[in-house]
């Protein structure tokens, strides 16, 4: 047995006898004391620790073998995978007006139709196949909530057939929360809601300036009354979008929310994170700001920054670990409200990546378009220990970025610089591992 | 080996979840 090259390994901070160990390929995080890691590095293992370290990434049988399976883990995600993950945009209608908004000038009075909806239905239950054990319904706009009633009448007919399936439906909403009121959310319970994304970027006055209703009226303390109301009721990721002029603004209103009874407890996540640049014409044609690359040095400060005033406020963030890109899901696309299909909710709109419709379903010539596998050509990637955190970054951001998804959005200098220190600032917020961080 | 302590197990091939939008920017990070 060999340790796998997927690893990313530092001595512990109160203690430099002990060795911390990351797997990127799962996510794993074990603390173990330094012989033991030098006898882990030299093939030397207990029998009983083999299967757990196995399990969790650690050992492999050949590290030659295991970059092989990396390749192909991607695939074998696709063979195995008990999801089916649809995102779906109901209409583009919206009742803000947000500045970045990579939906831009497409938004206005475009709602799905009657016939589009019961198309979808039948497609969705086609896809869902024997073996399935969930469909994940994804729900955007525009704002999502200005079409409560055809959510409600999509899960009337989905989750009696998942059900009979012997599956789950789950439906998760990315809304600006203004929506979002006991209520709405108490309607929605009944029909498989998970949870509601709802972005606050900010202070009030950040927010307010790029999150207003289409009216130009604020809408930070409406969204955060509803969140008070309702955080009992569904799980709340709340989300915020920050630059590199106000990422310092964002923690604290976490103080904010805590006053008005939306503690730790009464959220699920707090991911905030940065605004992307978005050059292409079809979305929003005013504002230029953002970041164009997540290896811009700024972000290094700015991530570790966010993350450690978040933590320490007591409020949990997204675990670190693999996160494969739905364009190389084969059971993950999105829906636009006229039927059309892509493969992540951020190309809709992109005529040139259309990959289908619902009538028709998907054409794999997606598969060149979309340049899948673009990161197994790459000699860089191959020898990267982050490949599995990242296989080959954000198309999007590549495409905003270069004109072209074509080449990988590599994210090595990022995690060189910063992941050890996010994994030390689980270790003492998440695992209750440290005292002092450096 | 003396003790390993385990602080998290990480996931699997079918406890994975894909994403969309994953880096931001697009409201999108749904998980």
């Amino acid at each position: 047995m060999q340790l796998t090259p997927y690893l990313v390994t530092f001595p512990h901070q109160d203690d430099p006898d002990q060795m911390v160990l990351f797997a990127t390929k799962t996510g794993a995080l074990i603390v173990l004391p330094q012989e033991d890691f030098s006898d882990l590095r030299q093939g030397r293992v207990e029998a009983e620790h083999v299967e757990p370290l196995k399990e969790m990434g650690f050992l492999v049988e050949s590290v030659a073998q295991e970059r092989r399976a990396v390749f192909g883990y991607l695939d074998e995600i696709n063979r195995l995978t008990p999801n089916l993950t649809v995102a779906v945009i109901l209409g583009l209608e919206c009742n803000f007006a947000c500045r970045y908004c990579f939906q831009g000038e497409q938004k206005g009075k475009k709602n799905m139709t009657e016939a589009t909806a019961d198309q979808l239905i039948a497609y969705i239950k086609k896809r869902f196949t024997p073996g399935k054990k969930k469909l994940q319904l994804q729900l955007y706009g525009g704002e999502p909530l200005l079409y409560k009633q055809r959510i409600i009448a999509l899960a009337t007919q989905l989750k009696p057939f998942v059900e009979s399936q012997g599956g789950e439906l789950t439906i998760d909403l990315v809304s600006n929360g203004s929506l979002l009121t006991p209520q709405t959310v108490d309607e929605l319970n009944q029909w498989g809601l998970d949870g509601v994304k709802v972005t606050l970027d900010g202070p009030p006055e950040n927010h307010n300036h790029f999150r207003p209703f289409k009216n130009g009226t604020p809408s930070f303390d409406s969204i955060v009354n509803n969140l008070a109301q309702v955080c009992t009721k569904t799980k709340i990721r709340l989300g915020g979008n920050y630059t590199s002029d106000n990422f310092r603004s964002f923690p604290p209103i976490l103080d904010t929310l805590a006053a008005q009874g939306i503690t730790p407890d009464r959220l699920e996540r707090v991911n905030f994170n940065i605004v992307m640049k978005i050059n292409d014409t079809i979305a929003n044609n005013i504002y230029h700001g953002g970041c164009g690359t997540i290896n811009e040095p700024w972000l290094q400060e700015a991530a570790l920054y966010v993350r450690e005033e978040v933590f320490r406020r007591g409020y949990l963030l997204g675990e670190l670990g693999p996160e494969p890109c739905a364009v190389e899901v084969t059971d993950a696309f999105s829906v636009n409200y006229d039927g059309t299909l892509y493969k992540c909710i951020t190309w809709v709109g992109h005529e040139q990546f259309k990959i289908g419709d619902v009538w028709q379903g998907i054409n794999e010539r997606y598969r060149e378009t979309h340049h899948l596998g673009h990161w197994q050509r790459e000699e860089k990637c191959r020898e990267c220990e982050y490949l599995p955190l990242c296989f080959g970054g954000c198309r999007y951001m590549a495409y905003q970025r270069e004109g072209s998804m074509a080449q990988v959005d590599c994210r090595k200098p990022f995690f060189d610089a910063i992941l050890k220190k996010m994994l030390m600032q689980d270790l003492k917020y998440r695992y209750g591992q440290t005292t002092e961080q450096n | 080996m003396k003790k390993i302590t385990i602080l998290a197990k990480g996931k699997n091939v079918k406890t994975v979840a894909a994403t969309m939008g994953c880096c931001a920017g697009a409201p999108a990070a749904v998980k």
